[in-house]
């Protein structure tokens, strides 16, 4: 399959038509109600087209700010629909696994920053997502499972009996995992109960505090977007640090895991003045394509070295991009 | 819909766009026949999951082009 000189486009799109493809169910057929796949729309398809024909990433602010600003508005526009403050911050990553992994890394670091290195750290998970296991056993900590009520939600007393536990085992506990929307029965925790249990803990004789993550399966818009989810949701208290939002129906570019753009807890969405110096117009390579519109807004800048864009603006000329 | 169909029990009343439901009657294996029989079809693509021990189909709510139509026929079919 793999030859010295390549398949060729006809072979390999035969193979992929003949072979790969019916091997694959295609996740945004109307009937598909398995699991919780992709549902793009036509517009989105289209553009994930756009971007990735035009090779641009998000890794960091002189390559991607166009990208990234795009990212923080869309983030900012979530953090709203949530009712989060005006602090609340993110990134979006590849999945579920990704964004656990990052948002309990973030609230372990963001302890050991404040409080300095302890020994014993310890998650409580309820209805915890496979992810939160697999991150628990990357970052080496305990995990410790909260019974859950009838419909297996966290409750806050639950959770305060086993952060009682926990305590009088000497164990630091810095983070609570709560879930907006369980895998298997979209069940959402009381997080409001949690949290307050979590500001109660944050306050006591020993002096440990929790962070709260935020495990939301169901599609960061779509869920956040509905009336009910919102109401649950908006019982999260303004402390929430870390906004783990598990978005698939666009992907942007340089959505995956291990990126080194900023370290999410400093991401500011809307405010992309933080993350760069550097204007992107300077920047262009000769061949580049016009930006998507998402850039418009950083492309008032009048370039500082134009020698780098040899072609002139892009917009100015044909608009198909590639010249000479 | 579920609770209007004599062959379906809902499993508990969805918060999100999850919904657990039971087909009164039969065994996991039979459920996984369904699953199994409808996707080579090409009909629908729903599998069973397991939730308190239990055995259950789940509808996951995603997209948005998915109509009342769409689920009303996958009911029948389970019937």
């Amino acid at each position: 399959m793999i030859t010295p000189d390549g398949l060729g486009y006809e072979q390999a799109f035969a193979l992929f038509r003949d072979v790969l493809a019916p091997a694959c169910i295609s996740s945004d057929h109307p009937r598909y109600l398995a699991f919780v796949p992709t549902a793009p729309s036509e517009a989105a398809t289209l553009f994930d087209l756009v971007v990735s024909a035009s090779s641009i990433y998000g890794d960091w602010w002189v390559e991607g700010a166009g990208a990234i600003f795009a990212e923080n508005a869309t983030l900012r526009w979530l953090a709203d629909l949530a009712g989060f403050p005006e602090g609340a911050g993110g990134v979006f990553v590849s999945g579920g696994t990704a964004g656990n992994l990052a948002a309990l890394t973030t609230a372990r670091e963001t302890w050991r920053r404040r409080h300095g290195a302890a020994s014993g750290w310890r998650w409580l998970a309820p209805s915890a997502h496979s992810s939160i296991r697999l991150a628990a056993m990357v970052t080496d900590v305990e995990m410790v499972t909260v019974p859950g009520d009838n419909r297996g939600r966290l409750t806050g007393p639950a959770l305060r009996n086993a952060c009682a536990a926990a305590a009088a085992d000497g164990i630091t506990v810095f983070a609570v995992v709560a879930t907006g929307g369980a895998t298997n029965t979209g069940i959402v925790d009381d997080l409001a109960g949690a949290a307050e249990v979590a500001g109660e803990m944050g306050v006591a004789a020993r002096g440990r505090r929790l962070r709260r993550g935020g495990d939301g399966v169901h599609h960061g818009p779509p869920a956040v977007r509905r009336r009910g989810a919102r109401r649950l949701l908006r019982g999260r208290p303004p402390q929430v640090a870390v906004l783990a939002v598990r978005l698939r129906g666009h992907r942007l570019p340089g959505a995956e895991a291990g990126r080194r753009r900023t370290h999410p807890a400093r991401r500011v969405p809307g405010d992309a003045g933080r993350h760069g110096r550097v204007e992107p117009e300077r920047l262009r390579h000769p061949h580049d394509p016009p930006r998507p519109r998402a850039t418009a807004v950083v492309q008032r800048r009048r370039p500082r070295h134009p020698r780098l864009r040899p072609g002139g603006h892009p917009q100015a000329g044909t608009g198909t991009g590639r010249r000479g | 819909m579920i609770a209007d169909a004599p062959h379906l029990d809902l499993v508990m009343e969805p918060e999100l766009s999850v919904v657990l439901f039971r087909r009164t009657g039969w065994s996991a294996d039979r459920y996984q026949e369904w699953s199994d029989a409808a996707l080579a079809a090409g009909t629908a693509f729903v599998v069973p999951t397991v939730h308190d021990g239990e055995t259950v189909f789940r509808f996951c709510f995603v997209n948005p082009t998915t109509t009342e139509d769409d689920i009303a026929a996958i009911i029948a079919a389970m019937g």
